[in-house]
């Protein structure tokens, strides 16, 4: 029992992280039907920057951050500005391949600057001192980024929810055109949509960072949130919340007791099983938008 | 009319005389080039540790071009990444073989293993850090080991975890759990060294895989806990250690467990990543720490990296990247002295490899030997330990069994 | 004052839909906009607002002009913003929304500040139905449901001109009155100039006061109601009546006794 506790504890804090991940997927998504194929290099670069200003230019932590979020925020203008801006009218596909070139490059010029050393240390801001409940073993850092993490989903979910820039994100979403004709401006919302979903990547690429340091291997985590997301429905936010939670618990789970049957780790195998599972009864995913048409 | 053409004629008599001076007094003495194929994993999931062999290698070759150079030959390196992917290994030597090369430094088990039949094709030696693929030595062919198989590592830890068990007094079975990366190099030591550790006494809990980039390893340690493990196995890099020594301590784990990795697995980014959670744990090699100032080798590191790079970077794989060019650097220089220089190529350097008896290694390893039979360097090994955040010997000169393959 | 002047207009540079378009919509006025299927009638409406661009589409020739500025430069979120809204043939509703934020969005456009609550309660005023269906799913509603909301959703933002794209369409009768007799008491009590955009050329020329007939890209005839409800022609092909009101029959469907081209 304890060992269930255990899986279903570690696997909240990682599925959090799935989930902090998805969501900046699925605004972009929503937004713009661009899949951004970059998240995780965005994630990565996040990382980097804030370990750049913390510790190679030696700033405080919190002036450290707040650098890189700077950063963050001006990279989601310029990607929306100079790479979507300019593709307006094409297909979506071309958008998409767009997004991977740009993790490519991303993964490049992230080793050429700093792949000097594999991992990078962030000054101590969460202390990973053990917290025990329940028999569970958790440390503190575990804990308060799960609590992070959740509360900055939550704000984006009221956010999309009740205020007038998410309802007119939401419905520019929905019918590009309408909403022209409303009065809203496409291009102001696709700027604040990238810029939502870089910042999104730098707060998990720090909290990814403290844990165990930053390296040019961050940008895989991304490969686990794409099943995520697709899983929650590519366009609900609560449904990637929920689905991230859910893959993060079930990858332990299986590891638990699935690896010593198979003698081998399933934890890379286990979002796509689920997936596969979940799609074929539901499938836009757990919580997807349906087509609504009428005849 | 006339003029022009005796112009041209006296021309062409001064050249032809110029022509015949060149050859009558011979073309100047030019050294014999020897190139060598670095299969670089620079990038991709060994990147880092790829990069400091190459440093180590690379430092070492450009340090006896200025001090110590080979008599009648010059050293080309030439090197390409094959990024620890198997896909990239045969195109890259195929090049390589059309280049010319006459021998190679291997990075990793993936190439020994993709490699190991086309090289005994080409006869080409190469020298190779990928301890884990056993087939290379049955028959033995072009591959030449820098240490001992894997699961030699894991014997020696075996040995002197049992040596101090039982000076404790313990009556029981020690239990020993891999817990170990999931790629070739990873399994290195499952297959042979298990039974051999339960041959020897221990009881073998069933070892445990993981893939990727871990964040969180307390699945897998608290199997071990419930097995009761005394004895935790890995071999795998300082990322992969420092998640497992971290989770580790947040278990309190550490004081009932002994914590052992491979060559890789320590260094001065395992400490910054696990902090405290390093102290006691163990690390398996077949090289001296830089600790050991008075060793000839290590000083001779110090100073290669003072003079090329400016300071000195106390990464432990760099050490690991100058063994192989040691290796190497005495191998053609025995077989320039042997057969002469201009007859260097990739069959004298087999030759010289396999019938020059030691190559001293300056006490950063045992000195090598390799014969027409053996691939492997040397039948011991060194165990150390972090301390106050610092790898000290903990027992050199382990003797191990050198587990058939 | 909107008015078109001989405008052009080419989609991907080479297929041309409008021929040199004409029109005019004074202030207050409510202008009709007739014409068969095709015509150019919703692309005329896009070249106004700009939507064209979306799909590849510009005006390679004239000028559009709506209190002396000139709309073919701006944007559409612009021209919205300078008082010219659009109910969308279609509807066009954000389908995902509910009502009462479907016409929340329309609020972008206002040009004076004042609270929704406000705004929201004007439209309920005009639309009592929406009311009692705020909080539902906009695509789940009727067709007259949705027209209520779309015609809302334009109207919310206090416009000084609407332009209307077929909001007849699919829809009962009963309602198409219903929403014919809404149109004619928003146009009158909010001073709002309209250019409505119909297939059902009675009603449309029941209410609106000055008329235009397209077909082929071109502006074939323009009058005021009067004289447009008297044209021969326009009763012929566009109001289903021959003579002197009578239905035809089938059989002379085929035998036309009138000219069919205008040119």
């Amino acid at each position: 029992m304890e060992e269930l506790l255990q899986a279903i504890a570690s696997g909240l804090v990682v599925g959090s992280l799935y989930s902090l991940v998805g969501v900046g997927i699925v605004v972009i998504y929503k937004s713009t039907h661009v899949f951004n194929f970059a998240q995780g290099g965005l994630l990565m670069v996040g990382a980097y920057l804030a370990w750049f200003f913390m510790v190679r230019l030696g700033m405080p932590i919190w002036i450290g951050l707040l650098g890189g979020l700077a950063c963050a925020v001006l990279m989601g203008f310029l990607i929306e500005r100079f790479g979507m801006r300019r593709l307006v009218g094409q297909p979506i596909l071309s958008l998409i391949i767009v997004t991977l070139a740009l993790e490519a490059l991303i993964d490049g010029v992230v080793t050429l600057f700093w792949g000097d050393r594999e991992y990078n240390v962030y000054p101590e801001f969460i202390p990973p001192e053990p917290v025990e409940f329940l028999g569970v073993i958790l440390s503190l850092q575990h804990i308060i980024i799960f609590i992070i993490t959740m509360v900055i989903i939550g704000i984006f979910i009221l956010f999309f929810k009740y205020s007038k820039w998410g309802l007119e994100m939401r419905a520019v979403a929905e019918d590009q055109q309408a909403a022209m004709c409303m009065g809203i401006s496409t291009k102001t919302v696709f700027v604040i949509a990238w810029i939502i979903s870089t910042v999104l990547a730098y707060l998990g690429g720090v909290l990814l960072g403290s844990i165990n340091g930053v390296s040019t291997t961050l940008n895989q985590i991304a490969g686990n949130c794409f099943p995520v997301v697709l899983l929650g429905g590519l366009e609900s936010i609560p449904g990637v919340l929920i689905a991230g939670l859910i893959v993060g618990v079930l990858e332990y789970i299986s590891g638990q007791y699935l690896d010593p049957i198979v003698g081998a780790s399933t934890r890379a195998v286990v979002p796509y099983f689920i997936l596969i599972l979940v799609l074929i009864v539901k499938p836009y995913g757990l919580f997807g938008l349906k087509r609504i048409e009428r005849i | 009319m006339g003029s022009r053409k005796n112009s041209i004629g006296r021309l062409g008599i001064i050249l032809v005389g110029v022509l015949f001076t060149m050859t009558a007094f011979g073309s100047p003495v030019v050294a014999k080039e020897i190139k060598i194929g670095v299969f670089g994993d620079v990038t991709g999931p060994i990147a880092f540790t790829g990069q400091q062999f190459w440093k180590g290698y690379s430092d070492y070759f450009k340090w006896i071009e200025k001090h110590d150079p080979i008599p009648g030959i010059t050293v080309k390196l030439l090197m390409e990444d094959t990024a620890y992917d198997p896909k990239r290994y045969l195109p890259v030597l195929k090049k390589f073989a059309a280049k010319g090369i006459s021998v190679g430094y291997i990075m990793g088990t993936m190439g020994t293993m993709t490699m190991d039949k086309q090289l005994r094709k080409l006869k080409i030696p190469c020298v190779s850090e990928g301890s884990g693929y056993p087939r290379a030595l049955k028959p033995p062919g072009y591959i030449f080991l820098l240490r001992p198989l894997y699961p030699d590592f894991l014997a020696a830890a075996c040995i002197h975890y049992m040596d101090l068990w039982k000076k404790a007094g313990n009556k029981e079975k020690p239990k020993l759990m891999e817990i170990t990366w999931d790629v070739p190099y990873g399994r290195g030591c499952i297959k042979l060294g298990e039974p051999w550790a339960e041959k020897y006494g221990f009881e073998v809990l069933p070892y445990q895989l993981f893939s990727g980039q871990p964040n969180d390893l307390s699945t897998q340690l608290l199997r071990a806990k419930k097995l009761g493990a005394d004895l935790i196995y890995s071999n795998h890099l300082e990322g992969h250690q420092a998640v497992l020594l971290k989770d580790a301590g947040r278990l309190g784990l550490l004081d009932k467990m002994q914590f052992c990795g491979g060559s890789e697995s320590r260094g001065k980014q395992l400490n910054e990543l696990a902090g405290k959670a390093a102290e006691g744990a163990w690390s398996v090699s077949h090289f001296v720490d830089w600790s050991q100032t008075d060793n000839k080798g290590i000083q001779l590191a110090m100073d290669m990296q003072k003079e090329l790079r400016g300071g000195v970077n106390y990464e432990t794989q760099y050490i690991m990247g100058m063994i192989p060019a040691m290796i190497t650097a005495s191998a053609i220089r025995y077989a320039a002295a042997t057969f002469g220089p201009e007859n260097v190529n990739n069959e004298t350097i087999y030759k010289a490899l396999t019938t020059m008896g030691e190559i001293n290694m300056l006490g950063l390893t045992p000195n090598v030997k390799y014969s027409p039979t053996e691939r492997r360097p040397f039948k011991s090994m060194n165990i150390s330990k972090c301390v106050n955040g610092e790898w000290v010997e903990e027992k050199y000169d382990i003797e191990i069994p050198w587990l058939k393959p | 004052m909107l008015s078109l002047n001989n405008v052009e207009v080419m989609f991907n540079k080479v297929i041309l839909v409008l021929r040199g378009v004409s029109l005019q919509v004074p202030p207050n006025a409510i202008v009709a906009l007739l014409g068969a299927n095709g015509a150019g009638k919703t692309t005329t409406l896009s070249a106004i607002t700009g939507l064209i661009k979306t799909e590849l589409g510009e005006v390679t020739e004239g000028s559009i002009e709506f209190e002396g500025k000139n709309l073919i430069k701006m944007t559409t979120d612009g021209i919205a913003q300078i008082g010219i809204t659009q109910v969308l043939e279609g509807r066009r509703l954000f389908a995902q929304l509910t009502v009462e934020e479907n016409l929340r969005v329309g609020t972008r456009a206002k040009r004076k500040r004042s609270p929704i609550k406000k705004d929201l309660d004007m439209i309920y005023g005009y639309f009592p139905k929406l009311r009692t269906m705020r909080h539902a799913t906009a695509g789940y509603c009727s067709g007259g449901e949705q027209q209520m909301v779309s015609i809302g959703r334009a109207m919310i933002s206090n416009p000084k001109m609407m332009l209307l794209d077929e909001p007849s369409m699919g829809l009962s009768p009963l309602l198409v009155r219903e929403i014919f007799r809404i149109i004619e008491t928003v146009h009158g009590e909010m001073a709002t100039s309209m250019l409505l955009v119909e297939q059902n050329a009675p009603s449309a020329l029941d209410i609106a006061d000055h008329g235009y007939v397209m077909e082929n890209g071109r502006i074939v005839l323009d009058g005021t109601r009067e004289e447009l409800k008297e044209n021969e022609d326009v009763k012929e092909f566009y109001m289903g009546l021959s003579g002197v009101g009578q239905k035809k029959s089938y059989r002379d469907v085929k035998h036309y006794k009138r000219r069919k081209r205008w040119l």
